[in-house]
């Protein structure tokens, strides 16, 4: 299969009281083309720094990055600003947790459609009209006129949503990172949308990165997933391979925390800890051993290696043979 | 006896408009609520935003004027004296708040937090003997002593939510209204959270009134539930029958949209889905009065109420 994006050794580190700290720490990833690939985590690990390193949203000040970003072969950490807003929103397009936030509250929607094809393609004023209100049909908004004379604060939150979705793919971007896209929203909104994205993508034959902390969610959704924890990813396999044979203790803490009615007991599972804060990361060693401490040093690596389970299935430290959750 | 009663339950906020500010109409966050919950019962409350099923917690808890509609406690009627500061049912009945970062007070410390509202309502104590109740209560939801003397912004998102609810068990309340208390956690911290209350709702028999959009949480934790749409309720009944057996539309609409863990099952997830969406689109008049409105809840089977026409 073709990649679309090839991560090599990308590291991106933020600046705390004058010290650097790794938050993302060294991932190697691709992505093929004509693919839904999850990222998947709790909070503070790593999975939002990874997806502003690759459209370079990070400031500059407090941020370093080394690595590679390969766009269809072209490195993306090595372009200057200016090439790098042609592929903001022309290669990639993003959408946003909040599309509140995210949306400009003094502009007309029309007009926040309008300004990313000034930007990436070459239509006249009519045109632009006629392409931003067929966006907003193709994205399932009932009243496209009327929507494209609205403002953000007029639109219900999943019409919000469906407004950051046709700027995001107005330029027909290749690939599509969803940074939560679906968590503020209720679930009945949050099926549609994800129907959306799905029906999309496969209509575009794009890529979508989707960010998300819910298993739900990717079960749906993706292709392939990444497990990450501490700036790294702990767990890389399709979709069938990792619900039906997760390896990795983390990946498999998390699903067992989910609350299912298949379970007879009334206790859940949980992880002992926290994710911990940056500067207290371990460095060393397997990162996610101090929260399973009834598993012993010697079943851990000293240096964490990838293991192949099956084709395309990897696990991080050899840790997840002699896993056993302690009752 | 049921240890509480609504009935009727009514919530109308008025609108002000024109240059008098006169009330030109009302938004009705919660129209005509009826249900009871034993003690030791968890009841949940799902919908969607705008639900009114935050309303309904708080008017309970007397955040919120009550408009019309009574409000038993122990079979006594308290609809009046909700709102009054020193009245016993305030010690009876606690809140969890969703928001573990605005809800315990930046300025003070943990001992303090824990230990007002026995300041406010529970017997005199010596300083010692008030340690003392602090250290029990942070026992049972796992904390050790040592942090008493530490302020909120030294805990993560988890262990502020257990001094929430270290806070909310403090006068041994017989009811807590628990409105979103998980959805702010990472899912490992969830389940943690969850875990200490059921704990403590076999220890003390506690009622739960568990305000959630979440409904693998709420399955997960409750033996009865009740639906709200558009400030009513369309289903009530036991888990069980509702997921089992959901009749209404909305409810239907409500139990597909869930994504499935299982990726196997994803082809047949979305054809079940789209098909609800079909039927929700084609028979909506047969479950909504023409102005909108969710029918009288009627009685399918005795575990079992669905609004109907």
């Amino acid at each position: 299969m073709d990649k679309l994006l090839e991560i090599k050794n990308l590291t991106t580190s933020f600046r705390i009281r004058g010290q650097y700290y790794a938050a993302v720490d060294g991932v190697d990833l691709h992505i093929n083309k004509n693919e839904i690939f999850a990222v998947v985590g709790e909070s503070g690990c790593g999975k939002s720094a990874m997806a502003v390193s690759i459209v370079g949203l990070h400031n500059p000040v407090f941020t370093r990055i080394s690595g590679e970003i390969l766009l269809n072969g072209r490195d993306l950490l090595t372009l200057k600003e200016n090439e790098l807003n042609k592929v903001r929103g022309g290669n990639i397009g993003m959408i946003f947790q909040d599309p509140l936030s995210a949306l400009n509250p003094l502009m007309k929607i029309g007009a926040q459609i309008e300004e990313s094809l000034t930007y990436h393609t070459i239509l006249t004023k009519k045109e632009k009209k006629e392409k931003a209100l067929e966006l907003l049909m193709d994205v399932g908004i009932v009243d496209p006129p009327r929507t494209y004379d609205s403002y953000p604060h007029e639109l219900s939150g999943g019409m919000r949503q469906r407004v950051m979705i046709a700027i995001a793919i107005s330029a027909k971007p290749e690939l599509l990172i969803a940074d939560e896209p679906t968590t503020a929203l209720d679930v009945t909104i949050q099926a549609q949308i994800l129907d959306l994205l799905k029906k999309l993508q496969k209509e575009s034959q794009s890529s979508i990165i989707m960010i998300t902390h819910d298993l739900g969610v990717v079960a749906e959704m993706a292709d392939r997933v990444a497990v990450m924890y501490a700036g790294q990813i702990v767990e890389i396999a399709t979709v069938h391979q990792l619900f039906q044979n997760p390896q990795h203790p983390y990946t498999r803490s998390l699903l067992s925390a989910m609350p299912n009615a298949e379970r007879k007991t009334k206790k859940l599972h949980y992880i002992e800890g926290i994710v911990p804060p940056l500067q207290d990361m371990l460095r060393t060693g397997c990162r996610f051993s101090p929260r399973i401490p009834w598993i012993g040093d010697e079943h851990h690596e000293e240096t964490p290696e990838y293991h192949e389970i099956s084709p395309g299935h990897m696990v991080l430290c050899s840790c997840y043979r002699d896993f056993k959750f302690n009752s | 006896m049921p240890l509480l009663e609504v009935k009727n339950l009514k919530v109308h906020y008025p609108i002000r408009g024109g240059i008098l500010g006169r009330i030109q109409s009302y938004v009705k966050a919660v129209d005509d609520v009826s249900f009871s919950m034993d003690s030791g019962e968890t009841l949940g409350l799902i919908g969607e935003s705008g639900s009114g099923k935050s309303t309904t917690g708080k008017a309970i808890l007397g955040l919120t004027h009550i408009t019309d509609g009574q409000i038993f406690f122990d079979g006594k009627d308290i609809t009046n004296s909700v709102k009054k500061n020193r009245s016993p049912y305030r010690k009876s009945v606690q809140m969890i708040f969703q928001d573990v970062y605005s809800s315990l007070n930046p300025r003070k410390r943990v001992l303090d937090i824990i230990a007002e509202p026995i300041r406010n309502f529970g017997e005199k104590m010596t300083k010692a003997e008030e340690e003392k109740a602090v250290d029990e209560l942070l026992a049972i939801v796992g904390m050790s002593p040592s942090v008493k003397i530490k302020y909120p912004f030294e805990f993560s998102g988890g262990q502020r939510q257990r001094i929430g609810l270290a806070r909310a068990i403090a006068l041994k309340p017989k009811l807590i209204v628990a409105d979103e208390p998980v959805s702010a956690l990472d899912l490992s911290i969830q389940a943690q959270v969850l875990n200490y209350l059921v704990e403590i709702q076999e220890e003390l028999n506690l009622a739960y009134l568990f305000v959630s959009h979440d409904l693998g949480v709420v399955k997960h934790m409750c033996k009865n539930l009740a639906i709200m749409h558009n400030a009513r309720f369309v289903e009530y009944g036991s888990s069980d029958e509702i997921y089992n057996n959901p009749t209404h539309i909305y409810t239907r609409r409500l139990i597909t949209a869930i994504p499935d863990i299982d990726p196997e099952k994803r082809a047949e997830n979305a054809k079940r889905r789209s098909d609800v969406a079909d039927e929700y689109a084609a028979q909506r008049s047969n479950y909504y009065a023409e102005d909108g409105k969710v029918y009288d809840l009627k009685q399918l089977n005795p575990d079992h109420y669905v609004a109907m026409p």
